[in-house]
């Protein structure tokens, strides 16, 4: 008997870059790679990626899509899962031993390239949020005009405000806008997210009962209380 | 019309049993014609607390499931003319309530009653979101801890969202807050949470505090609603809480710790 644990599972949201593929030369898609990290290269040093492969999958071969993944981990890139139709994908996922996800989020995406993130509808919740509810603003901002309970949980791919006391789970920006903001009447949350980067009760800095924001600063969240 | 009322908590031990009864037995007796639904199929209760427990020959199961007439498995209450009870099953489980069969039941007593208290079982599952389904107010039932505060909040959210009234965009159920087992030297001790703590939490009207009282005990164990001990402290509390359930103002009462007099503080009390 040890007291350590041989395992914990720690779940965690992050931003996956999503390479979209859209013919298939393997010279033009390692060209075109090259050219794209070098605009960004810190975002895209050892960063989760998923090819998107559902707008070539007719013409599809295991040589193909062997040489991108050989591209994309040369350049650095950790290549984990195939994105598209789930169906179709499963037997080359299974083959490359690769994850799948979803590529749903095309209408947060193109808003967010065609409009200011600011630019989002806001979802409003009139009544509480009880424990054990969930409300996910999908490409919204989310406005609640009553309290958050401890155990519940509000979600929005925006920025989140509450007018009255925050005690449950908060998590703005859950695509990866960074520039979500949670703001509060009253902070006495369990837990606080934007895009991915979060901190639980034990380890905010702030005050309780407070008005307070809560923003992303270079990864870290700051929290400002009135 | 009849107005159902469910009688709910999400926690189990907190006096849901209790408080049906004596809210139905309160309501009887202030001349409103009464009936007391157990939802708890499989761990029936509410017959030992009315004491009726050797009268029961039909129970609801056997009516959603047409095997009795509701008149059948009514049982009248010996204290009170316009009390009764439809017992649950004790050996079926709460799979046996579906809505369109209690949907049926309920009609049918909404000919003949003006009250129809549904005593929900503990927990969120079926047998407790059949007990709510149909109500038009629910009083839930808290007691001044964090986790019967926290159920309760959960049992709130179900009766916003999975009752009839929310699914079909009617009004919504009327909420009351009901605590019980207060102990006021608890709370000054800062043990258990105070009144405005758990108000501010749950944000609901308060219906009436219950103060902890060996009065509830007695009474259920002599099988006796506890409103019919006039003289006892949870008595009155509870016949306070059924004044203010019709419209009436009254103040809370036994909120405060009781002095003890001098010779309680040296032989102890």
């Amino acid at each position: 008997m040890t007291d350590t644990k041989p395992l914990a599972v720690r779940a965690r949201m992050l931003p996956i870059q999503r390479l979209i593929i859209e013919h298939l030369d393997p010279g033009s898609f390692a060209q075109r790679l090259t050219d794209k990290l070098e605009q960004a290269p810190a975002l895209f040093n050892r960063a989760p990626v998923a090819l998107d492969i559902g707008a070539v999958l007719a013409e599809l071969t295991d040589n193909s899509l062997q040489q991108m993944l050989d591209h994309a981990r040369e350049q650095r890139l950790v290549v984990f899962a195939l994105a598209g139709p789930k169906d179709a994908l499963t037997p080359w996922c299974e083959r490359f031993n690769l994850a799948w996800v979803d590529d749903k989020d095309r209408a947060a995406r193109a808003s967010k390239t065609e409009t200011t993130p600011t630019g989002l509808e806001t979802q409003v919740i009139r009544q509480p949020v009880r424990s054990g509810q969930q409300i996910y603003a999908r490409g919204a901002h989310l406005l609640i005009m009553n309290q958050v309970s401890s155990g519940a949980e509000v979600i929005a791919d925006g920025s989140i405000h509450v007018y009255g006391a925050l005690r449950g789970r908060a998590i703005a920006g859950v695509q990866g806008d960074t520039l979500a903001e949670i703001v509060c009447q009253n902070l006495d949350a369990d837990l606080l997210a934007i895009a991915g980067n979060y901190q639980v009760r034990d380890d905010l800095h702030a005050e309780p009962n407070r008005p307070t924001r809560v923003r992303l600063e270079e990864d870290q969240l700051v929290i400002e209380q009135f | 019309m009849a107005k159902i009322v469910v009688i709910t908590s999400g926690k189990g031990g907190v006096g849901k049993t209790t408080s049906s009864a004596a809210i139905s037995m309160g309501l009887a007796l202030r001349g409103h014609k009464t009936v007391v639904i157990d939802f708890d199929i499989g761990l029936r209760n509410l017959d030992i607390i009315m004491n009726c427990e050797r009268r029961v020959v039909f129970d609801f199961v056997n009516v959603i499931q047409q095997e009795a007439s509701l008149n059948q498995a009514l049982i009248k209450d010996k204290r009170c003319d316009n009390l009764y009870i439809l017992p649950a099953s004790q050996t079926r489980d709460k799979d046996a309530l579906t809505k369109e069969g209690v949907k049926k039941v309920l009609d049918d007593l909404a000919e003949q009653f003006d009250y129809i208290v549904c005593d929900s079982p503990a927990g969120i599952e079926q047998g407790a979101q059949m007990a709510l389904y149909y109500a038009d107010e629910a009083i839930v039932v808290t007691n001044p801890e964090v986790s019967s505060v926290r159920d309760s909040d959960r049992i709130l959210g179900i009766l916003q969202s999975k009752s009839y009234r929310a699914e079909t965009n009617q009004p919504p159920v009327r909420e009351h807050l009901l605590i019980t087992r207060y102990d006021p030297e608890r709370v000054a001790r800062g043990d258990m949470l105070d009144v405005p703590d758990i108000e501010e939490i749950l944000a609901i009207p308060l219906l009436g505090i219950i103060p902890e009282s060996q009065a509830v005990l007695n009474a259920s164990n002599k099988g006796m609603p506890v409103v019919l001990d006039e003289k006892s402290d949870a008595g009155q509390a509870y016949l306070d809480t059924v004044a203010r359930f019709l419209g009436e103002e009254k103040p809370h009462r036994f909120l405060e710790a009781q002095r003890k007099g001098f010779l309680k503080r040296v032989f102890g009390g």
